[in-house]
């Protein structure tokens, strides 16, 4: 324990000076003349142009709000996948009684050595439910994707110019990937 | 006996839980076929709104009938989705409430056209959307489901605000509602993580169980650190929930949200949003308070006693100033949070004193003159808000200086606006008066504990003289002014005339119709008795 | 070495004050919404280690899975309406939202 944080703070400490003394070396002996081009930002010997502050393409954000949303949904699978295919495991017959144990134990999550068995018909049953469960999830979550596919939010060269035409004022519709949210939500 | 388990589970679900849950699914099913009308381009066959109304209608009927099994069983209370929601005739009693305010606002959406036939799904889909959540946090038994319900009922909120497309007030109102609305949710949630760890659960109607179990001296104090750790996730929860009622320190948002998003949505947020934050409040603080939590808790209600008085103090000063009509409202708005707070202050009050168990009737007044309040204020809010989103079609503006000469020109909506306004003062015989009478008769009641319900009281009844004010110089901009000469003619349709007369005919009858007043009130009083016998069988 | 539970609790309320730092004093309102999700963060950090340590149990991280899925319908809506914003004012300075006042 102590020979670790020995270790770590002689190692920290000899990084710190030989980082530090070469920087108060160079500032003591270095003259100081400043001058324009001298401070000038250095870009591969070219010219710096503009600030390195630019501003993407607002279609990025689109594409980031609607990808977010779909991408976290998925998180609620993993709970799911466990159980799912534990529960499928279980549905076997052929599986061996210690492996069923194991496999037991560690679904209702008991302490090993725990008496209690999942029969194959009942596990047959949880997989079951679960895939209907999942498979009305995903169903309501698949509407939503298409609705806003229908709309044309995914479209990389949307039809900005199209709207553009048609109603010189709105240039990013925002209320299509609002939708989305309130419903995959 | 695995197996066993897994058939119960399925049984209760498809049987008792989703049967319990049918008007929220009712919606849930709406969305989707919204959705999907649009998806095969049938919005000629079947238009967004229609769908819309018929969903609310449906979830209207469901709602009633279950509004009918409970209450046929006095003291009806039972967990479901696995102890995650309750069933007792308060949640059946904000599902029907908020059932019949969605079918109520979208005809009203539906007459004033406010999302045209492109925007009309993803309009409907977010108002129903909305509503949804605001069932749930009605329902809620689980400190998930309440967070749930807050946010499922803010997110498609900040979306409505903005619904406006192309207008800078608009957007602006969006930023701001979902800046501090995320905030909010956020320092929230924190409250909840600190309350579900250190009592070691979420279920709500467990809280005062365990509160009593970590004070070890059976009595909870400030002393001890866990119960510190408790008390702060209370106030922060606390202050999630200050924020969707829009009290004192948390109300920024108010009248810029309501002023940037159309009438319509200011309508809905006003009403259903305090109503659904109003259910999750008292289910809160009832779950909450037990015998080992009696002092921490009545300092909640006096502090929630101060907060009602600075708030409608505030709402009332504010409202003043202002010439345009929604932001009029919303401040209004703002000052009714802190008079239907004052009912949960004295619940709370009353509830956590050594004399509860004498006061019985009481305590059960204060949560029925609240429910009695929110039905009232459903109408006359709407009512208000309704006229102003008509006049606006017809005069293209909202300020109060536009209503000059209303009352000869157009007398229904004249008329109805007066009947709203009056009845939000508190004046007999409108509906509006009875209801204050209730939760301000409560209020004296718990001054015989603590001498601050008597302050309360008092600042109540001059808020409400304050109040007459202002809304009286918007009836004299209407009756007493004359309309110039080169204003548009405001002549509306019959339909229209039959919304805002049928909106302001039930302001004046919850007053002064005794069958109709009486019944909401003995509704109101059985709603409020179920959610204090949940928390009594349960303990 | 096990760590214990108040070592999470303190990374949990490092992360919300941070978090409410950041929302009070950034006027950028990507950066509010920024501290948001370190608020919520802070929040999960605090359930996840709750539901290791006390009778919470796997409820705790139930909790957060959803938690994490709201938070990110939130901000995805958020930045939709950021998005929106800076259409009508070519800034996303929350300071510059100030024509709506009284």
């Amino acid at each position: 324990m102590t020979d670790l944080v020995g270790h770590l703070v002689l190692f920290g400490g000899g990084a710190a000076v030989l980082l530090m003394l070469p920087l108060l070396i160079g500032k003591l002996v270095r003259p100081h003349l400043p001058t324009p081009q001298k401070d000038a930002i250095y870009e591969c010997g070219e010219p710096a142009i503009g600030s390195s502050y630019i501003q993407f393409d607002l279609r990025f954000y689109v594409v980031a709000l609607l990808f977010i949303i779909f991408d976290v949904e998925v998180a609620f699978f993993f709970p799911w996948a466990v159980v799912y295919g534990s529960a499928l495991q279980l549905a076997d017959p052929r599986l061996s009684d210690a492996a069923r144990q194991e496999l037991s134990n560690r679904l209702l999550s008991e302490p090993a050595g725990s008496e209690t068995v999942i029969s194959p018909e009942a596990a047959w049953q949880l997989g079951l439910t679960g895939f209907v469960d999942i498979l009305i999830f995903f169903a309501v979550l698949l509407v939503g994707f298409a609705y806003v596919w229908k709309r044309g939010d995914l479209d990389w060269i949307r039809a900005v110019t199209r709207r553009a035409h048609q109603a010189p004022d709105q240039t990013v519709p925002t209320s299509g990937h609002t939708t989305t949210v309130s419903t995959s939500a | 006996m695995f197996s066993q388990l897994i058939q119960n589970l399925i049984d209760h679900t498809v049987e008792t839980s989703l049967g319990y849950f049918q008007a929220e699914l009712w919606l849930c099913g709406t969305i989707v076929v919204l959705l999907l009308a649009r998806l095969f381009s049938l919005d000629r066959l079947l238009p967004g709104n229609v769908l819309a109304l018929a969903g609310s209608v449906t979830a209207v009927f469901a709602a009633w009938s279950q509004l009918e099994t409970v209450q046929a069983e006095p003291g009806f209370s039972e967990t479901f989705f696995t102890g995650l929601m309750i069933q007792d005739l308060f949640s059946v009693y904000f599902r029907l409430f908020l059932a019949l305010f969605l079918v109520l606002t979208v005809a009203l959406t539906i007459l004033s056209g406010i999302p045209d036939g492109e925007d009309a799904p993803d309009f409907y889909t977010l108002l129903l959307g909305a509503t949804i959540g605001m069932m749930i946090m009605a329902g809620a038994n689980n400190l998930l489901m309440l967070f749930i319900g807050v946010e499922m009922a803010s997110v498609p909120s900040y979306a409505m605000v903005g619904f406006l497309k192309g207008r800078r007030t608009s957007s602006e109102a969006a930023l701001k509602y979902v800046v501090y609305g995320a905030g909010a949710a956020g320092v929230m949630l924190y409250g909840i993580s600190l309350i579900a760890g250190v009592l070691g659960t979420g279920d709500m109607s467990l809280l005062a169980d365990r509160i009593r179990i970590v004070a070890e001296g059976g009595v909870a104090g400030l002393g001890d650190a866990e119960v510190r750790l408790v008390v702060l996730g209370v106030m922060l929860v606390l202050v999630g929930l200050a924020f969707k009622l829009s009290l004192v320190p948390f109300h920024f948002w108010c009248p810029d949200a309501f002023e940037g998003a159309s009438a319509e949505v200011g309508g809905f947020l006003s009403v259903a949003s305090k109503a659904g934050a109003f259910a999750l409040l008292v289910r809160f603080a009832v779950s909450l308070s037990g015998p080992s939590s009696a002092a921490l808790m009545s300092a909640f209600g006096i502090g929630l006693g101060v907060i009602a008085m600075v708030t409608m103090t505030f709402g009332n000063l504010a409202a003043y100033g202002q010439s345009n009509m929604k932001r009029l409202l919303a401040y209004s708005t703002i000052a009714h949070a802190g008079y239907m707070l004052m009912a949960v202050s004295a619940m709370l009050v009353m509830q956590n004193s050594p004399q509860a168990g004498a006061l019985g009737q009481e305590i059960n007044a204060c949560i029925g003159g609240l429910l009695y309040y929110l039905a009232v204020y459903l109408f006359m809010n709407l009512g208000a808000f309704a006229v102003v989103a008509l006049i606006r079609n017809y005069t293209f503006t909202e300020e109060i200086s536009s209503y000059a000469g209303l009352g000869r020109q157009n007398p229904v909506l004249a008329v109805c606006m007066l009947f709203c306004l009056v009845s939000l003062v508190g004046i007999p015989p409108f509906g509006g008066f009875f209801a204050k009478l209730m939760i301000f008769g409560s209020v004296y009641k718990a001054g015989d504990l603590h001498w601050s319900m008597y302050l309360l009281l008092a600042v109540g009844g001059l808020n409400t003289v304050f109040s007459l004010v202002y809304y009286l110089r918007v009836l004299k901009v209407m009756f007493i002014e004359e309309r110039p000469a080169d204003s548009r003619p405001i002549r509306l349709p019959s339909l229209e005339r039959a919304y805002v007369s049928l909106l302001g005919a039930f302001v004046l009858l919850l007053g002064c119709a005794p069958l109709l007043a009486d019944g909401l009130t003995l509704l109101a009083g059985e709603a409020a008795n179920s959610v204090f016998s949940a928390a009594v069988t349960s303990r | 070495m096990q760590p214990s539970l108040s070592g999470y609790l303190l990374i949990g309320a490092v992360l919300f004050t941070c978090g409410v730092v950041c929302m009070a004093t950034r006027r950028n309102a990507i950066g509010v919404l920024m501290g948001v999700e370190l608020v919520l963060n802070g929040a999960n950090v605090n359930l996840v280690a709750f539901s290791r340590y006390t009778t919470l149990g796997i409820d705790g991280q139930i909790y957060s899975l959803f938690i994490i899925v709201l938070a990110a319908a939130e901000a995805a809506l958020a930045l939709a309406i950021a998005l929106n914003f800076y259409n009508n004012h070519l800034t996303i300075d929350v300071d510059k939202a100030s024509s709506l006042k009284g």
